[in-house]
């Protein structure tokens, strides 16, 4: 009898403690979404990839901790190191995105956007591409699962053409532009647009390709020196932007010319040039200001789950790109922002 | 006890010249073709073949035509990539510029003009050796780096410099799921590492070793050096060739050059070291390690961190991946110079004796 009793109580427990299992691992299931994050912590774009993977870990987990998930669904995500190669980016999009269904792909690089645009309508799988990617999914009817968020380079190359165009008074017919770009799909993205505004607007456009990833450049600012351009906008990423206001300075080109793209303007790569960067023009997202990064130093910082040491916040300028509204793109010389930070 | 050719006695010429002179091999070699073509996609999930299955059999192909020219003809070429590219944007540029391309010629068109460029880049191994021919060979990866970068012509005019193609097909059997892909490359594999067994221990092959094992020798014999070097060039240009546009069309979709940078040359190079050098075998060995080796890191380390407490982060993950490699290659080189198939012929002997070693 009593081991009759004992045994019945074991199975309830059991039971009872299965079915609480099943319950919340079936919960758990229904209420999570998986978002696979495709930094690039090695390599030579690291200094930009790492923090930018930062800031996106710190985001998921402050609306798991701010917001307790989407609408109550909780977001989990894992990492895979894509060390910004194209290859090893499609290899991660295989790996991770079996882990769940529409699994949300953000690889920060305009080259494996390349290769992703082909696969995410086949998987189901939506890319988003915040300040990045290809110019022509911002009509959704020519890639269905490409969401390019807060501007393409076409609108990046148009903004700072216009800007260049009133600071003309109006006409640029015959001035010359020269384009130093990154030679991957990244940095031949805006040539299209560029091109036919040449056509429209009457300048002449040169381009000057500086291999990946862009250390040498000095073949690249000789001929600049020889075109002496009246205005020179700059694609880069990485090492390939202080290499080239350094390049800027030896050559004699006014900074005051150079206008980047926000990817330019990023802050690893502008920060440490200091004095050389004095006048260089970049298009940027958004500060350090903002409820998203307040929220981000608060909360998630705060209790120290922070994928980035706290002291020296992840969250800055271009790394929060993805969460800043369109409108909030605008031509403003760095100059202040860069110099203040080189001070400090 | 039962790996043994006791009683298997040959009668004819063409029974003791056969690929798998002993039973065991052959019916072990058919099966394992067989098991490949069934069994693993029955088996494998999605993410098994799309993500190591097809990058492994793509490799070992070009992992197969390095080693014709490095293991069999002795010739080291750092330009593997550079020929990869050659075979993926010649194929890319017969694919898309003519209508009604079949897929199987455009990819063999690709090998086609991979070999014409391995024999341009080859004819310097008719006058230098080793280092210097590797540095020869190391001229074919930047020029063909800089050549689909800026040349645009290649890339059929696409504005960002990537060339993509969408919906494969053979004899109008689409090639889109990875079970269809990797049956496709499977297929290639099989047919080409066929070819690649019977030239090498054909007279041709022979000739190649003579080159690889002396020079002058093989010279003073009767052997062409430039026959015989540019014939290993043109052999595993093609084969290579043929890889990278496998590469290109079947596993990226879409690529940029970079896709077939200098590290792939060197990636192709380690394959061949760590497989064997000189042994078909030994491209599959080297390959399957090199595609698996970082997968089997990526997944143990994080489990093994957190089996001791530490977290486990993406850039160590990548960073132990590399220190890893470079130790495995350094004491493969010291230890075993002939690499896995070595181990494997060893293993062999061994087992031919065993149950009763001597």
């Amino acid at each position: 009898m009593k081991i009759r009793s004992l045994m019945m109580a074991v199975a309830v427990a059991a039971t009872g403690m299965t079915s609480a299992l099943v319950t919340t691992s079936v919960q758990a299931q229904a209420k999570e979404q998986f978002f696979p994050v495709l930094p690039y912590r090695t390599g030579a774009y690291a200094p930009n990839g790492v923090p930018w993977g930062n800031a996106y870990v710190d985001y998921l987990k402050l609306i798991n901790a701010r917001d307790g998930g989407i609408n109550g669904v909780k977001i989990t995500y894992e990492e895979c190191d894509t060390a910004y190669a194209t290859d090893r980016g499609v290899e991660c999009y295989e790996r991770l995105k079996g882990k769940s269904q529409g699994a949300v792909f953000q690889p920060l690089s305009t080259g494996i956007t390349f290769a992703l645009t082909e696969k995410a309508p086949a998987d189901k799988n939506p890319l988003i591409t915040g300040g990045y990617g290809r110019s022509e999914s911002s009509d959704g009817q020519v890639f269905k699962w490409n969401f390019p968020l807060q501007g393409t380079y076409w609108s990046g190359a148009d903004i700072i053409m216009q800007h260049i165009t009133k600071k003309e008074g109006g006409n640029i017919k015959g001035k010359k532009i020269a384009l130093v770009y990154h030679d991957s799909p990244f940095g031949k993205e805006p040539i299209p647009l560029l091109q036919e505004r040449a056509k429209i607007q009457g300048f002449d456009l040169q381009l000057l390709p500086v291999t990946a990833p862009g250390v040498e450049q000095k073949a690249t600012w000789l001929q600049v020196r020889q075109a002496r351009p009246d205005y020179v906008l700059l694609w880069g990423w990485g090492v390939m932007n202080s290499a080239a206001l350094k390049e800027a300075v030896a050559t004699g080109y006014p900074r005051e010319k150079m206008y980047g793209v926000w990817w330019s303007a990023a802050e690893p790569d502008v920060k440490d040039v200091g004095e050389a960067a004095k006048g260089y023009n970049g298009l940027v997202a958004t500060g350090e200001g903002g409820k998203v990064i307040a929220d981000i130093k608060s909360v998630v910082h705060g209790k120290s789950k922070a994928q980035a040491p706290s002291k020296k916040s992840a969250p800055r300028s271009t790394t929060v790109a993805w969460s800043a509204p369109l409108w909030r793109w605008k031509v403003c010389a760095v100059r202040k922002s860069v110099l203040a930070k080189a001070r400090s | 006890m039962f790996y043994r050719e006791n009683g298997q006695f040959k009668t004819t010429y063409k029974a003791d010249q056969q690929i798998f002179p002993i039973t065991q091999d052959r019916i072990g070699v058919l099966l394992l073709i067989a098991f490949a073509f069934i069994g693993v996609p029955m088996l494998a999930d999605e993410y098994m073949l799309r993500a190591i299955l097809i990058p492994f059999l793509i490799l070992s192909l070009a992992a197969l035509g390095v080693n014709i020219l490095v293991g069999y003809c002795g010739q080291i070429s750092l330009g593997s990539g550079a020929f990869m590219a050659v075979g993926a944007y010649a194929a890319y540029n017969f694919f898309v510029r003519i209508d009604g391309m079949p897929l199987i010629v455009a990819l063999l068109m690709g090998g086609f003009f991979a070999t014409l460029v391995g024999m341009f880049f080859g004819i310097p191994s008719l006058r230098v050796k080793g280092l210097y021919l590797a540095v020869a060979t190391l001229a074919a990866q930047f020029f063909c780096d800089w050549a689909f970068l800026r040349i645009k012509w290649f890339t059929n005019d696409s504005a960002s410099g990537t060339a993509s193609v969408a919906d494969l097909q053979v004899f109008g059997m689409p090639i889109n799921t990875p079970f269809e892909k990797y049956t496709f490359c499977l297929t290639f594999l099989v047919v080409f590492g066929l070819l690649a067994k019977n030239l090498v221990r054909g007279a041709i092959g022979r000739e190649w070793m003579a080159i690889r094992d002396m020079d002058v020798a093989a010279a003073v014999i009767g052997i062409r050096p430039m026959y015989a070097k540019l014939s290993a060039f043109a052999v595993s240009s093609f084969i290579v060739g043929v890889a990278g546009a496998l590469w290109a069309f079947v596993y990226l979709g879409s690529w940029e050059p970079a896709a077939f940078s200098v590290d792939r040359s060197f990636q192709l190079l380690f394959m061949v070291i760590l497989g064997g050098m000189g042994s078909i075998m030994g491209s599959f060995f080297g390959a399957g390690f090199i595609v698996i080796l970082p997968v089997i890191i990526n997944h143990a380390l994080p489990w093994l961190g957190d089996l001791v407490g530490i977290p486990v982060d993406t850039a160590v993950l990548t960073h132990a991946e590399q220190m890893i490699f470079g130790a495995l290659i350094v004491w493969f080189l010291i230890v075993e110079p002939h690499g896995l198939a070595k181990l494997w012929s060893v293993g062999k002997q061994k087992l031919r004796l065993w149950p009763f070693p001597h």
